[in-house]
């Protein structure tokens, strides 16, 4: 059965994340007021990598059960982490959750369960500024992508296939993504083909939208695109998205609209998990 | 009453990294195992509270509010203090979990000689840690899971900092009799579900392990058992504790 592989530091799997920097993404978010796309991509970069590390974290540290690349593709088409990392294209995730670019400290308001509210300090790691300048050349970044998985492949032929997220508002300028997509998504691991998993990011306000299981909703072309472009959920992670109320159905894809993709690294398998509902 | 302990951790895993842990006083005829969940930090620690306050004489069974909360003070002492990098307190935050099953044996038969012929057995579970009560005819009792297929990667868990108050509806309990002869088997889950499978399949997994009770000190043996198993298939790749009560 494939998609059945143990995640472990012997055997990791990998992540790697295509963010649209392009000019377009200066434009307002509809997912959330007052922020710009390039905003809305950089917070949800961060939060995905700030997870990924938490996943990974034990009381003696973190276990590099994930190697992590972010490829930017806007002005240019390269790795998109700065500082110490810098022009890396896949790190181990113990190294990448060392090396932020800054801890940040926000604060959230918790209801205290009693009528009143709490306000809770917490750690932001920021490895990813918003950018906006240039074209948007996903195909190129869909290209690259494939050039780092074949080697983490080479390296790891037994692994969890990797996962590929791309975050955009879809308007590739280099021609249809749809080849290209197609080609990544046929390369595979001994456990099973790689995971394209798309976020469409987008200026219209409208309600998020997550793992559709067709092209009927979506009102943007572009968000079409996007879906095709998906691979289906592998049925492991439905299961844990069911598990957790979201509706996956069988041929449900991975697929966000104006929504984040944080949820598929909880849907990993890492060994015995806990529910949300028991934090 | 004699009682064996066998443990092995993940395969990939070094020993410091196991996160099961066990408890037994035979005398006070109390055995227990608790599982740390992979997905939280200090579970081990935790694991370990548990078993060890389960054993103390004199306890009462119920796995309720009032027994969990001074561990999960205990446990925040030991963790609250520590200097840990930034990804390392979102779970210290959450609290570890872990799974567990606690065992009280007593006996309503003593002979003169301290020998006894029978008697009675109780058990509290959270999560998937197992109990089998086996006789010379099979499993009589398996609690709380009864089917192989019933286990996943989402058990009910015991958290060190979940609300204390909410345990006691967790805690399922069962209780049977017992003679002499007769032996209790505590096992974490993937040997449990394999113990199951087995036995779905028409198998007898009882006389594997009365096997490896030939070989007490043989840590290699144990190891053999289970890595072949692993290897074929059979048993997931998880850390593995099993306790065996010989009545």
């Amino acid at each position: 059965m494939p998609y059945a592989a143990e995640i472990s530091r012997a055997n990791p799997t990998c992540f790697l994340f295509l963010v649209d920097q392009s000019g377009s993404m200066a434009k307002p978010f509809g997912g959330q007021a007052g922020k710009s796309k390039a905003q809305g991509v950089a917070d949800a970069i961060n939060r995905l990598l700030q997870n990924l590390a938490i996943k990974c974290a034990k009381s003696e540290g973190i276990r590099d059960y994930f190697h992590v690349g972010v490829i930017g593709y806007g002005k240019q088409v390269a790795p998109a982490f700065g500082g110490t990392l810098a022009s890396r294209r896949l790190v181990p995730i113990r190294e990448l959750a060392d090396h932020p670019l800054r801890v940040e400290e926000r604060i959230r308001t918790l209801d205290d369960g009693a009528g009143g509210l709490l306000q809770q300090r917490l750690k932001f790691p920021v490895w990813l500024e918003p950018t906006a300048a240039g074209k948007t050349p996903m195909c190129q970044a869909l290209n690259l992508a494939r050039e780092i998985l074949q080697e983490f492949i080479g390296a790891f032929p037994g692994c969890y296939p990797p996962l590929v997220l791309n975050i955009s508002d879809g308007a590739a300028t280099d021609g249809s993504p749809e080849p290209v997509a197609g080609a990544l998504r046929a390369m595979a691991s001994r456990d099973g083909n790689v995971l394209l998993f798309n976020a469409h990011l987008s200026s219209q306000v409208m309600q998020a939208i997550e793992f559709p299981d067709s092209e009927e909703n979506l009102t943007e072309a572009y968000s079409r695109l996007l879906f095709r472009i998906s691979s289906p959920l592998p049925e492991k992670i439905r299961a844990a998205a069911r598990s957790e109320g979201m509706s996956a159905t069988e041929t449900a894809r991975g697929f966000v609209f104006n929504a984040d993709l944080v949820a598929v690294i909880r849907f990993l398998d890492l060994g015995t998990r806990v529910a949300q509902n028991l934090r | 009453m004699r009682w064996q302990s066998f443990f092995l951790p993940k395969r990939g895993h070094s020993a410091d990294e196991f996160e099961d842990a066990f408890a037994g006083d035979p005398v006070a005829g109390r055995f227990a195992i608790a599982d740390g969940a992979a997905e939280s930090s200090f579970a081990a620690l935790w694991a370990r509270l548990l078993v060890e306050a389960f054993v103390t004489p004199g306890r009462e069974l119920s796995v309720n509010g009032s027994w969990l909360a001074p561990l999960q003070q205990r446990w925040a002492a030991d963790v609250d203090g520590l200097t840990i990098p930034w990804y390392g307190e979102a779970k210290r935050s959450d609290g570890a979990f872990a799974t567990f099953l606690g065992l009280v044996v007593t006996c309503a038969d003593q002979y003169a000689g301290g020998t006894c012929a029978g008697g009675t057995w109780r058990g509290a579970a959270v999560g998937d840690s197992c109990l089998f009560h086996v006789s010379e005819d099979g499993i009589q009792v398996a609690f709380p899971v009864c089917r192989a297929a019933d286990f996943g990667n989402r058990p009910a868990l015991l958290g060190s900092r979940s609300d204390a108050r909410t345990c006691a509806v967790r805690a399922k309990e069962a209780w049977g009799t017992w003679q002499s002869g007769d032996r209790l088997l505590l096992m974490t889950d993937a040997l449990a579900q394999w113990f199951l499978a087995e036995a779905e399949r028409g198998q007898q997994p009882w006389f594997a392990i009365e096997e490896l009770q030939r070989f007490p000190n043989r840590p290699d043996a144990l190891r053999s058992w289970l890595e072949d198993l692993r290897d074929r298939g059979s048993l997931r790749n998880d850390d593995v504790t099993l306790l065996v009560i010989d009545l």
